[in-house]
């Protein structure tokens, strides 16, 4: 040791700690039992126990270190195996999930045939087959063209201001349910809203960062296609208590917001949940 | 020399046996083969140094390392394990840097 070392008084007192630590490194100890040794009050221990005990302890770290060092490597495979496995039931899960959903869309064109042909079989009811028509273009189940409006939202460029705080350009649910809202107030017959389209049950929230709707996660542009007269769609939307306040959050918080009338837009149709036990009341 | 043999006999040990711990033991181990390490490295100073004593070295060998397990699992019970765990890491890992330093200073400046 170099005895003492010179006391060097810092401005911080954190760093005098870390110096103590570098200082002390060597148990003092030692030093302190060598002089004890030199003066001749201590006797220093025979060779073999000297060595015996430096060994030993080596041979104990040595065998610290194997039984720790045995056991991570034990472990890794086991995390990597339950990941792995994790990973397989998404995959799995998946695509069964796809395979059920090309299933029912199967389905429901078989029914849609057998409709048909048992209409046509029970011969030109056409007033039933009609009333079935406007039944499902009401209720939503059936895809759906014709003239209307598109609406395109998406966020902003992120933060423009500070002052706002962050994450404050982006279209919410709130936002998407303003332009549906409003759209139908002005008279759209049928909107979808990224291909999802809203019959009697469609709802539409939000979960974390992602906008539901009919429990199908949108990601973004959120295009909403409403069906309508597109001479009036477009005016009366942008006249209604809705419209301005969208045009006032697009303009305050930055979000694109676009609408533009097209002569041959489409909606998409969706299965509406089929009453089991609610009946007709009688008359 | 001994220290070799040492090593490799306790390598063997560890591999052969392949003693299972009990679970409540597992956390600490890390912790007390750091320990440990910063023992051996004194140790290891002081010989070189010329003032190396076994009783010394082995007190604090095994002090040491009770004392590292021990600060973790009076963390682990108030909490902060993970943040005592930590400090006791730095604080044992300077220690072996230094010392580390120190043994070789002395095998290439004498």
């Amino acid at each position: 040791m170099t005895g003492s070392p010179p006391v060097i008084s810092r401005p911080d007192g954190s760093l005098s700690l870390l110096q103590r630590i570098v200082d002390d490194s060597l148990d003092p100890t030692y030093a302190k039992v060598a002089a004890a040794r030199a003066d001749g009050t201590s006797h220093r221990a025979p060779l073999g126990r000297r060595t015996l005990a430096f060994g030993g302890a080596l041979a104990v770290l040595a065998m610290l270190t194997t039984v720790t060092v045995s056991r991570t490597w034990q472990q890794e495979p086991d995390d990597a195996r339950s990941r792995a496995s994790l990973l397989e039931r998404v995959r799995d899960l998946t695509a069964a999930s796809e395979v059920a959903t090309e299933e029912v869309s199967a389905l429901g064109e078989q029914v849609e045939r057998l409709r048909a042909e048992a209409l046509s079989g029970v011969g030109a009811d056409a007033r039933r087959e009609s009333r079935l028509q406007r039944l499902s273009v009401a209720a939503g189940t059936t895809p759906l063209q014709g003239p209307g409006v598109q609406v395109v939202m998406d966020d902003g460029p992120p933060s423009r201001s500070d002052a706002l705080g962050p994450d404050v350009a982006r279209v919410l649910d709130r936002d998407v349910q303003l332009v549906v809202n409003g759209l139908f107030a002005a008279g759209a017959e049928a909107i979808d809203v990224n291909g999802q389209r809203l019959a009697w049950t469609t709802a539409i929230r939000s979960a974390g960062d992602a906008i539901l709707v009919g429990f199908r996660p949108l990601s973004r542009p959120y295009v909403v296609t409403a069906l309508g007269d597109p001479l009036t769609l477009e005016a009366r939307f942008a006249d209604s208590p809705s419209g301005a306040e969208m045009a006032t959050i697009a303009a305050t918080y930055g979000i694109r917001f676009e609408m533009s009338t097209g002569d041959s837009l489409e909606v998409e149709g969706e299965s509406v949940m089929q009453p089991d036990y609610a009946r007709a009341k009688e008359k | 020399m001994v220290g070799v043999i040492g090593l490799v006999l306790g390598i063997v040990l560890g591999l052969l046996l392949e003693p299972t711990l009990p679970l409540w033991l597992q956390p600490y181990l890390p912790i007390a083969v750091v320990a440990a390490l910063d023992a051996v490295f004194g140790g290891v100073r002081a010989r070189l140094d010329g003032i190396f004593d076994d009783r010394v070295f082995v007190i604090s060998f095994i002090g040491n390392v009770l004392v590292a397990a021990l600060v973790v699992f009076l963390g682990d019970q108030l909490g902060v394990g993970a943040q005592l765990s930590t400090g006791v890491v730095v604080v044992l890992s300077i220690r072996i840097f230094a010392n580390a330093a120190a043994i070789r200073r002395h095998i290439f400046h004498g």
